[in-house]
């Protein structure tokens, strides 16, 4: 093939440009300490880990979830990555993804003080993962047209059209999570009726439960399903909304807590270790606890410094189902969802 | 619902919206001579450019809401997205019209052929239908392919208004396929039909653009049309429409945000300042190479070459960056997935499909006769060198940086892309404001995507102070 004198110009830029990007940044590895995958809302993390850089001298590398890739969620991405893994710990927002993670071998157990320090139900037993900072499941409502009381959700929820109700899709987040749980609790049939149910009379499915927030407090809708941490997110600003928990038929909460993992095959697992113990301390759950997400602490901690409105919370949280059983349905459901939506 | 379904959804709307935005656009820039003043034609031209600028995921989160309203009224939802992208393909057409050259098929020839009608036989269809391909219909058909696609293949938009279920898209519908990891080859293998469908908007689009031409200055461009008061009434209504929709709605519903949201620009600027150069510094970069690789395309003339190049474009954006995620953790190349790279070759191979047509156009809209006059005046003295130099500016320079201004545009607010091939170390902003979007701090949202939108176009503007008072050059670098 002969290349003209006119195309050898564009053809060493696109060269060049390549090579110093593939090149460029190999020089500075050596200087990272600590690569960090985050799926916690960042507004509420950075805090977090720039308190860790700043006492520990660390520099930490922060990758956030983004809903945009959603379809690749930093579980799939963790998955993906398994054979060179970047990510030294995986700080994720709920807890049945990290499980499936364990599950397919990506994590490494560390059983450190951090873990010790968390109630058995909220750790893994071979110290895979420990859960902290904890969000609840919840009936966001607008209580301009619907007082938050049980029996008015409940009114609302037997409705023949739920077009005055909204839920996230099942597909990602805590939607899914909370499916999962139905499906522990009731069974994957009867979870896959009541799903069926719900879309016929008219639910309103959007795509995440900021937007169930936002449909509830703009008005559009009465009720919706959503987290404690996105109703708060509404009731800050003034909107005319309060929340009651979303309960089993059990009486039981639904209880959703952060989760921490050090990755298999790390680069720098000596730094992992010495933040997830930094994560599970009972500073960092306060300091979850008084940010805009109001996460509630699962390990002990000092009542009197708690924040006023994590009390009703902290009650729902320690009032919830247990989360094991459901892990095994994560990929089950997510399969029977996707299916579904494409139709194969 | 099956993809065959969904397809079917995709396609019958991006022609309806091609063939409306056509004929939109057409009439925008059809005026009747005695309205057209140089102002107001400019300011109507840039009114109906306006809505390719405004960048997807803003006016998707702008009528997020609104669009909950005709939850349980498919058509409702329809006609909303409908519109949304109907803005943006008129604009589309009216930027191919405007920028193409006039066609070399005379009215003349067109007459001569017609009388030739009786003494050719059936030989005379074919050859009617190609000459008014490469002539009259030239522009029309460009200009439809390109709307088609850009309605076709619209995803964050469709994300935030919903279009997933009834109605659907297929590119809301693939991300929706990937929720639970699946294999790559069964992403590959549904996205297959859509780029076929995508292939045969682009193919005759390629065609078409290489049929060369004659440039005419657009402003000078003479049309044959009658003034009457519904098209003095109507074309003006067109492009504000457009720009109600997608500029001044979104920039009313923020403006109450703007001071609330200032003191983000205060609270960590370091950050903000590392995002904002990562964002333009990947995007400047993706937009050299992909603007590159269009100008070898081009000189190579080989159609085949230039469809496998732009094939990955064409796949989206998701199915783009999965494919290359999973090539780079093959044993070899491994090495370099935490790099700068996967990010740089996501971005400009989904960017090539745009530079591609936009290089097409500007290039052929460019007199060589014209070019060849203004270099030899580059030779000439003091006097003539300057004129030279002014010329050159206003017909290539300012014409170049124009189109990588917007393919850089473009490119920085491809989250898609940046979310998933980025490495650790280094975030662009548009993951950040996307982000926001998705816990709706409006207030920083909105500060944050005027910065994104403003960083750019100041670094063009200097870019161009500076290319012109450097003055010395006879022409883009590549061409010296």
């Amino acid at each position: 093939m002969t290349v003209s004198r006119s195309s050898v110009i564009p053809m060493a830029v696109v060269v060049c440009v390549l090579a110093v990007a593939a090149l460029f940044p190999l020089f500075r590895r050596g200087n990272r300490q600590l690569v960090l995958y985050c799926a916690h809302d960042a507004v509420l993390a950075q805090p977090v880990i720039d308190r860790f850089a700043a006492e520990t001298g660390i520099t930490v590398d922060v990758r956030y979830d983004e809903e945009a890739n959603k379809s690749l969620g930093l579980v799939n991405l963790l998955t993906a990555e398994r054979q060179a893994p970047r990510a030294d710990v995986f700080w994720n927002n709920q807890l049945l993804g990290t499980v499936r993670l364990q599950q397919e071998g990506v994590l490494q157990p560390y059983q450190g003080i951090g873990w010790k320090r968390m109630p058995s139900e909220f750790r893994d037993p071979g110290g895979f993962w420990a859960g902290f900072a904890a969000r609840c499941r919840v009936f966001i409502v607008n209580t301009d047209r619907v007082p938050a009381t049980q029996e008015a959700v409940n009114r609302v929820l037997s409705r023949v059209s739920l077009s005055d109700v909204a839920i996230a899709e099942p597909l990602f987040g805590t939607t899914l999570s909370h499916y999962c749980v139905l499906a522990d609790q009731r069974g994957l049939d009867e979870l896959k009726n009541w799903h069926h149910e719900i879309r016929d009379r008219g639910i309103r499915e959007v795509r995440g439960n900021s937007m169930v927030k936002d449909l509830v407090a703009e008005g559009v809708c009465s009720v919706g399903y959503t987290d404690t941490d996105d109703a708060f997110t509404a009731i800050d600003t003034g909107s005319p909304v309060d929340m009651i928990p979303v309960r089993m038929d059990s009486g039981k909460t639904i209880c959703i807590p952060n989760s921490v993992a050090v990755i298999a095959g790390c680069r720098n697992p000596a730094t992992a270790r010495r933040f997830v113990d930094f994560l599970l301390t009972e500073e960092t759950e306060l300091q979850l606890a008084a940010g805009t997400g109001r996460q509630v602490p699962l390990g002990s901690v000092e009542s009197d410094r708690l924040p006023g409105d994590i009390s009703r919370l902290r009650e729902w949280a320690h009032d919830t189902v247990p989360l094991s059983g459901a892990a095994r349905y994560h990929a089950v459901i997510q399969e029977w969802l996707t299916a579904e939506s494409t139709g194969e | 619902m099956t993809l065959w379904v969904v397809m079917q959804w995709s396609v019958v709307r991006s022609v309806i919206i091609a063939t409306v935005a056509l004929a939109l656009g057409r009439l925008v820039l059809r005026q009747p001579a005695e309205l057209r003043s140089a102002l107001r034609r400019r300011v109507l031209l840039c009114a109906s450019l306006a809505p390719l600028i405004v960048p997807d995921l803003i006016i998707g989160f702008t009528y997020r809401l609104t669009a909950q309203y005709f939850t349980h009224s498919p058509w409702g939802t329809e006609l909303l997205y409908g519109l949304l992208l109907l803005a943006r393909a008129t604009a589309a057409c009216v930027l191919v019209e405007f920028l193409m050259p006039v066609s070399e098929v005379s009215r003349e020839a067109l007459h001569s052929w017609s009388l030739l009608r009786r003494h050719c036989g059936p030989r005379w269809w074919g050859t009617q239908t190609r000459l008014f391909l490469m002539g009259p219909w030239r522009g029309g058909v460009t200009a439809w392919c390109l709307a088609a696609l850009i309605a076709f293949q619209d995803f964050e938009t469709a994300a935030l208004v919903q279009i997933d279920r009834h109605p659907i898209t297929w590119t809301v519908w693939l991300f929706d396929a990937n929720a639970g990891n699946q294999q790559l080859s069964r992403t590959l293998r549904l996205a297959t039909a859509p780029v076929i469908f995508e292939l045969l908007l682009i193919v005759p689009a390629i065609v078409l653009l290489s049929g060369g031409g004659a440039t005419v200055d657009f402003l000078r461009k003479r049309v044959q049309c009658s003034v009457h008061w519904t098209r003095t009434v109507v074309v003006p209504v067109i492009p504000l429409a457009g720009v109600i929709l997608t500029v001044l709605w979104p920039m009313v519903l923020a403006a109450r945000e703007v001071l609330q949201g200032w003191d983000i620009l205060l609270r960590d600027p370091g950050r903000l300042f590392r995002q904002q150069t990562a964002g333009l510094g990947f995007s400047v970069a993706a937009t050299v190479v992909a603007v590159s690789t269009a100008i070898l395309l081009r000189r190579s003339r080989r159609t085949l070459t230039a469809v496998m190049c732009l094939l990955p474009g064409l796949s989206g954006s998701l199915v783009l960056s999965l494919v290359l995620l999973g090539l780079f953790q093959l044993p070899g190349v491994r090495l370099l997935w935490d790099t700068w790279l996967p990010l740089l070759i996501g971005q400009a191979l989904w960017i090539l499909p745009r530079a591609f047509l936009l290089v097409f156009l500007l290039e052929s809209g460019l007199s060589p006769e014209t070019q060849h006059s203004t270099r030899l005046l580059l030779r000439g003295s003091g006097q003539q060198r300057a004129t030279g130099r002014r010329l050159l500016w206003r017909l290539e320079q300012l014409r170049w940086l124009l189109v990588v201004t917007v393919l850089v545009h473009w490119c920085s607010w491809d989250v898609t892309t940046a979310s998933i091939l980025r490495p650790a170390s280094v975030e662009p902003v548009v993951t950040r404001l996307y982000r926001e979007m998705h816990f709706s701090r409006t207030e920083s949202l909105t500060v944050l995507t005027g910065v994104t939108i403003v960083v750019p176009l100041f670094v063009a503007v200097m870019g161009a102070v500076f290319w012109r008072l450097l003055g010395l050059l006879p022409g883009p670098p590549w061409r010296r």
